[in-house]
């Protein structure tokens, strides 16, 4: 697989204007996401992950450093259109995402605003509704929906404009259990079928759980790179980062520790019960 | 504490828009209970939470919190609010001073107390939420995301209401952050005696605190017990939109597979006793 995304040192720094301070945000970030590819970013409030998204469609360029996507520099002015294109962002409150009002307005704002041809729009507009599953409420108001609606229209008002990669920042932040449930399946759904590029950032661990790949960040740093059932049974190194881990790892964890031979890598609640129902299958045959 | 009967509330009664987001609810809290409340988006807790503080006043029905009854016109509802405090949903929007000290002081301010007694209350709020000295005279907007959230839960606090509630005061917030804040309210609670009331959407957090469980569903009470009974209605929960947290899933996995678990196992540490217990007990 070729790399979509390149960091390559990436600093970046604001100065204060009144008391002159200079904040580092983030001090040296190198990395490689390779198309396709479905990477959860982690990090404590203030870790930076929220400014290295910024960095992905050029909202943000380094102070110092290298960010290229698709093979475009991302400090490149006369290419922005080009990267916003490219990479589509969804942020945390939908409520601020919403431009019309109606569903299938919203999504068709960004190709208006590229200038298509109408039936290029319409074509762009039911795919996009159709890939987050939300054809049927295209003539809905948006402010009518739930939480997990409004943020999947704001998902296919990203999908619209065809893009290569899909940023979420805190997506599921502001939704009730089942939006959360909606949104990240709608994301794992596009990562798979459509094979995009997606760039999750996120407090839920259970979420990170389902990314091929968890990035932990921890002031201006990538400081853990790995598959999930590599970062999560750290389950001491996370919680001293800020962080937690699913309760399935945490469990196996704890039971591992008062001595039961159980695999620490569980991640999910299925591959929790199999593993502690094993090990009550060789106590109760055991007992026999 | 916290009475309500037959309490209905109908938005854009008349109107084509008509919707009931309450319908006819009864409800009784005592004093220093800790409830969690929980429900999917338009379940009506927002409603329900903006009445107990006269926000909103109900369609039908009363409401008396702290011995006031809210539905009766001669009630001022200026003193209810001082009583009632309300933290919203990112209260950070909604600070505004100068600095961080006077917006906390802002509740007490109109309170009509004096500077001496002001001043406590606010070294007292900023000390129970955490928010250093030094940072009482900065600007609010210099702060982090987490400190600003804290100020602004302060400037609840400062009033010292009998009930507190909030409004999911840890959405957005990293676990370690979510997690201290979650403690602060609770020692606060245990502290001072207060009644609190938590809207959440994270089954984890309201399981660790709180005493009995509200479960809001399109405008009804549909359980209020305690976490432990709560939580043994895995589908049904999960029907309304919501969920157990995970240790109840894998505990309940686990029983269905013939392990001697209890039901309604809600915490890890309750998860770990129980399972080792089975897995060194004398069979079964």
């Amino acid at each position: 697989m070729d790399t979509i995304i390149k960091a390559e040192n990436l600093k970046f720094e604001y100065r204060n204007d009144e008391t002159d301070e200079v904040t580092e945000v983030l001090k040296g970030v190198s990395i490689d996401i390779k198309r396709g590819e479905f990477v959860a970013v982690l990090g404590h409030n203030g870790s930076g992950k929220s400014t290295f998204a910024k960095h992905l469609n050029a909202i943000l360029t380094p102070t110092a450093g290298r960010v290229s996507v698709c093979g475009i520099d991302t400090a490149d002015e006369n290419k922005l259109f080009e990267i916003r294109r490219r990479v589509g962002m969804v942020f945390q409150n939908p409520d601020n995402q919403m431009v019309a009002n109606i569903v299938e307005d919203d999504v068709a704002f960004a190709p208006e605003n590229l200038g298509m041809p109408r039936e290029e729009i319409r074509r762009r507009v039911d795919n996009a509704l159709a890939a987050v599953n939300m054809s049927a409420f295209s003539k809905h108001a948006p402010h009518m929906l739930s939480g997990g609606q409004k943020q999947r229209i704001a998902i296919a008002g990203v999908l619209a404009m065809e893009p290569e990669i899909i940023v979420l920042d805190e997506p599921t932040a502001m939704l009730d259990p089942a939006g959360r449930r909606e949104v990240i399946s709608t994301v794992r759904r596009l990562n798979r079928e459509l094979k995009m590029t997606a760039v999750l950032i996120t407090h839920y661990m259970d979420e990170a759980v389902s990314a091929d790949r968890v990035i932990v960040m921890d002031s201006g740093r990538i400081v853990m790179d790995g598959v999930p059932s590599q970062i999560f049974p750290q389950v001491e190194r996370m919680h001293s980062l800020g962080l937690d881990t699913p309760q399935a790892t945490e469990l196996a964890y704890l039971l591992k520790k008062s001595g039961f031979n159980i695999d620490g890598t569980v991640l999910t609640v299925d591959d929790c019960i199999s593993e502690i129902s094993e090990l009550w299958r060789n106590k109760v045959g055991a007992d026999d | 504490m916290i009475k309500l009967r037959n309490v209905s509330y109908v938005y854009m009664q008349g109107g084509p828009f008509e919707k009931t987001a309450l319908d006819n609810i009864n409800l009784e809290i005592d004093r220093g209970e800790f409830i969690g409340i929980i429900g999917h988006t338009g379940s009506g807790k927002s409603t329900l939470i903006q009445m107990l503080n006269g926000l909103l006043k109900p369609s039908s029905g009363g409401i008396e919190v702290a011995g006031v009854n809210l539905t009766d016109k001669k009630t001022n509802l200026r003193d209810v609010r001082f009583k009632v405090g309300l933290v919203m949903q990112y209260p950070e929007y909604q600070l505004f001073e100068e600095t961080v000290f006077k917006d906390i002081a802002f509740g007490p301010k109109n309170m009509g107390l004096d500077d001496d007694e002001i001043k406590k209350r606010v070294e007292f709020a900023a000390n129970t939420v955490g928010l250093a000295p030094e940072l009482l005279e900065k600007s609010p907007f210099d702060l982090s995301g987490g400190q600003m959230r804290r100020a602004a839960i302060a400037g609840v606090l400062a009033m010292e209401p009998t009930v507190l509630i909030l409004d999911e005061p840890t959405a957005g917030l990293d676990p370690a952050g979510r997690d201290e804040i979650l403690y602060k309210i609770k020692d606060m609670h245990e502290r001072m005696n207060m009644t609190v009331l938590l809207v959440s959407h994270s089954m984890e957090d309201v399981a660790k605190l709180a005493d009995r469980i509200l479960v809001m569903n399109s405008g009804h009470v549909e359980m209020f017990d305690t976490p432990e009974r709560v939580f043994k209605n895995a589908d049904r929960l999960s029907e309304i939109g919501l969920n157990v947290p995970q240790v109840t899933r894998i505990t309940d996995g686990l029983r269905k597979l013939g392990m001697p678990l209890h039901e309604g196992i809600y915490t890890i540490n309750d998860a770990v006793y129980c399972i080792t217990n089975a897995l060194r007990g004398e069979g079964r």
